[in-house]
């Protein structure tokens, strides 16, 4: 079936091509998939649930019907189309508060490093586990002494014969304990410049030396955990890209780990609330704020948009992943602090829609980069141009 | 955007370089007669009503430019203004403006009735627009203007219509669309400001040196400028939505609807821009960007004067929140997802 082009959606036929596509058979599908499965009561709607829901069964179901790995060639398995088009699915499974988290990271991040710097043979072994969602990744990069200065990072690799050996500590490493395979950043060189010498590897979780303890965070969740490497060994083809140029294509995933919709609807499950609410005080200060959020929202899904349009060009759009991700995470904030003006908001249980996203929100503007940082790095890209 | 709006760009940055460079500098009627030698205050309009031919992207295109570099002259008002009347009949040269009448107003009233008229003293025809009726046109001679100015030091006059009666145009836009042609124009009126004082602060801000080396190496300066681009980033991404959803549904009244809203969200996410970005541009530019003399005032005196014109940025949120609301999730949903990214 050529995936390529999918029929073009009633109504839009005499529209430009461009910003109008809008993929609504991709979108129906989605739609129609998670209701079947809220209305089975296999999962319920949840903020941040990409970060928060984890089921490894409904992420093999949206492998199966091509929802995962959208975007990468299908001789992996993937689905050979854009990353426009995969952004109308997650905008929809995240619309949706749909569990998602098994193969975000992986899917995400992971196969389009794999794809832009991977040998064939690392793609061929790793790409169609994503794509099936049977390798579930977890993200070694932060240390207790690497957070914002992610080039400070001390884990090590140390090579040795048909490989490496990789010793060091990660911490905040989301879904550690249920991961096939951790992405690891470490220095495998001490070079002049903190900047070189980052080696990027691909370590299985089963390995001798991997080992993983809990990090329960303020609501009483488990999602992230530390991972040790206590002199792990990774075999030669588990480098991704090169060794010793892991900064630059570290940097570059940044793009696709921030630039995404994910970023901007964490707490949607609270607009939905939002706009219920409006509809019934009918006041004029709620559908003031609801008004400038719906803006805010239709300014910010543009910028997905546009960030996804770079990543089909084959660019690494930092800056405006960047920027995305900085309004986005403002814009999540705002979202939920709108619902105080409604009564919703007294009394709310912790695991009420806003008690869940309340209790989340602290995260949004630290994973993945924390805030202060995402406007330095928008100040430096701008002193240059 | 397409190489006439480049060519556009630069065809203003000259006119502007020419007249004196800096707002300070250029006498806003003097530039506004060089626009007309050339056509420019007249590009978004049919050649055979008049116009000089182009697309509303073009007269996007000039606004902002025009607005980058914090002059304040007519286009916006005449060139809506023409935009009527032209659909009932050929333009003339006669300098028209327009104001807009809420529901309460009868377009036939004179007096304190009208409100304030944008470049009053200098139209010879005004246009008036009221929900539910045809758009009229009256001939200013005669009328007794009382000068008033904005923020921004633009005129704004009191006009006592005293002799001429308001004749309906045939054919012209609706209030709504009216508003909404005006609406998109403010908000790229208010991307310019936005970008020219932006441009002033990140200039200043990495000359200007304090504790021995460049503000901007001062990590609270660079973040206040990293927020001004973003906030700008967000202002134009709106425009740009605004701009695709109006031209994709024409220019037709009918088709208003349905980019009423993205017109909206434009005025909502330019004017908190031009909020943000007014504010931090004084800050970062110290004591010097209060003087009369440096030029930021004129950008940001604009982006004030600007951000709340046609509507208060208030109002356009209510209109849009009350339509999220009667619209539901699923509603809200599929329109932000059935027209545009
Ligand atoms: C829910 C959650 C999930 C996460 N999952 C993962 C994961 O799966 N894998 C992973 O590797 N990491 C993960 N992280 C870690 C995340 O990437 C880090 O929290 C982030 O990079 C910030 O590092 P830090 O927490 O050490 O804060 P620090 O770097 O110590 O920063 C603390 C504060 O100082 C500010 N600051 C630091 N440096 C600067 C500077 N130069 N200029 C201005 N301000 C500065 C920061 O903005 C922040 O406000 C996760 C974090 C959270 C909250």
């Amino acid at each position: 079936m050529d995936h390529a082009h999918p029929p073009t959606p009633p109504g839009t036929a005499s529209r430009r091509s461009g910003p109008q596509e809008n993929w609504l058979e991709l979108r129906t599908q989605v739609r129609r998939l998670t209701a079947d499965w809220r209305d089975a009561g296999r999962y319920r709607p949840r903020s941040d649930a990409w970060l928060r829901s984890f089921d490894l069964d409904f992420s093999k179901e949206l492998a199966a019907r091509g929802l995962v790995a959208m975007t990468y060639p299908e001789e992996f398995g993937g689905g050979g189309r854009s990353h426009v088009e995969r952004l109308a699915v997650t905008e929809e499974l995240l619309r949706a508060g749909a569990p998602v988290a098994a193969h975000w990271i992986g899917d995400r991040q992971i196969g389009p490093a794999v794809l832009r710097h991977g040998t064939r043979e690392l793609q061929e072994e790793i790409l169609p586990q994503i794509s099936s969602a049977t390798a579930v990744f977890c993200l070694g990069m932060s240390e207790p002494e690497a957070g914002s200065d992610l080039a400070a990072v001390r884990t090590t690799g140390r090579r040795v014969r048909d490989g490496w050996r990789i010793t060091g500590h990660k911490i905040w490493t989301s879904h550690a304990h249920r991961a096939t395979h951790a992405y690891v950043l470490a220095r495998t060189e001490h070079a002049a410049r903190k900047h070189q010498g980052l080696t990027e590897f691909i370590v299985d979780m089963q390995a001798d030396g991997v080992s993983v303890t809990p990090i329960v965070d303020l609501t009483g969740e488990h999602h992230f955990n530390e991972v040790r490497f206590d002199d792990a060994f990774v075999p030669a083809h588990r480098v991704l890209g090169r060794a010793g140029a892991g900064w630059k294509q570290v940097v570059e995933q940044l793009s696709f780990e921030r630039g995404g919709a994910e970023r901007v609807l964490s707490s949607y499950p609270v607009l939905v609330d939002l706009i219920a609410a409006t509809a019934e005080a009918q006041a004029h200060e709620l559908q003031g704020l609801l008004g400038s959020l719906t803006a805010r929202l239709a300014v910010l899904r543009r910028m997905c948009w546009d960030v996804a349009r770079s990543l089909d060009a084959g660019e690494a759009p930092v800056q405006q992943a960047a920027t995305l991700k900085y309004l986005g995470n403002t814009f999540e904030h705002d979202v939920i602090d709108a619902l105080r003006s409604t009564d919703l908001c007294r009394d709310a249980a912790r695991d009420s829609v806003f008690g869940q996203a309340l209790l989340a929100s602290p995260g949004f503007g630290l994973r993945g980069g924390a805030a202060e940082v995402l406007l330095s790095v928008i100040a430096k890209q701008e002193a240059r141009a | 955007m397409s190489e006439f709006a480049a060519e556009l760009r630069t065809l203003i940055d000259d006119l502007v370089s020419a007249e004196g460079g800096t707002a300070g500098d250029v006498d806003p009627l003097r530039l506004w007669e060089r626009l007309r030698e050339l056509g420019l205050h007249r590009v978004g309009l049919p050649e055979e009503r008049g116009g000089s031919g182009g697309s509303l992207d073009d007269l996007v295109v000039v606004v902002e430019a025009l607005a980058s570099r914090g002059v304040g002259v007519p286009i916006v008002e005449t060139s809506v203004a023409d935009w009527v009347v032209g659909h009932a009949q050929p333009l003339d040269d006669r300098l028209t403006t327009v104001v807009l009448l809420d529901t309460s107003t009868a377009p036939t009233d004179r007096g304190p009735g009208l409100p304030v008229v944008p470049w009053g003293r200098h139209a010879q025809r005004l246009v008036l627009c009221a929900p539910g009726r045809p758009a009229q046109a009256v001939d200013m001679a005669g009328a007794v203007v009382e000068p008033g100015e904005n923020l921004a030091g633009e005129p704004r006059d009191v006009v006592t219509l005293t002799g001429a009666t308001p004749a309906e145009l045939a054919g012209a836009p609706s209030y709504d669309a009216v508003r909404q042609r005006l609406g998109l124009l403010w908000s790229a009126a208010v991307v310019g400001a936005a970008q020219g004082a932006y441009r002033l602060t990140k200039a200043y801000v990495a000359e200007r040196r304090q504790f021995g080396a460049p503000l901007l190496e001062i990590p609270a300066v660079a973040s206040g400028v990293a927020q001004m681009r973003v906030g700008l980033a967000q202002a134009e991404t709106a425009l740009a939505l605004a701009r695709e959803a109006v031209a994709a549904e024409g220019e037709t009244p009918a088709d208003v609807n349905v980019s009423e809203s993205a017109v909206a969200t434009a005025r909502i996410m330019t004017a908190a821009a031009a909020t943000d970005i007014a504010r931090l541009a004084h800050q970062l530019h110290g004591a010097m960007g209060v003087t009369h003399e440096y030029p930021l005032h004129h950008c940001t005196r604009r982006l004030w004067a600007w951000r709340d014109s046609v509507a208060a940025e208030r109002q356009w949120a209510e209109e849009l929140g009350r339509q999220a609301a009667a619209a539901g999730e699923h509603g809200v949903w599929t329109r932000l997802t059935a027209t545009a990214y």
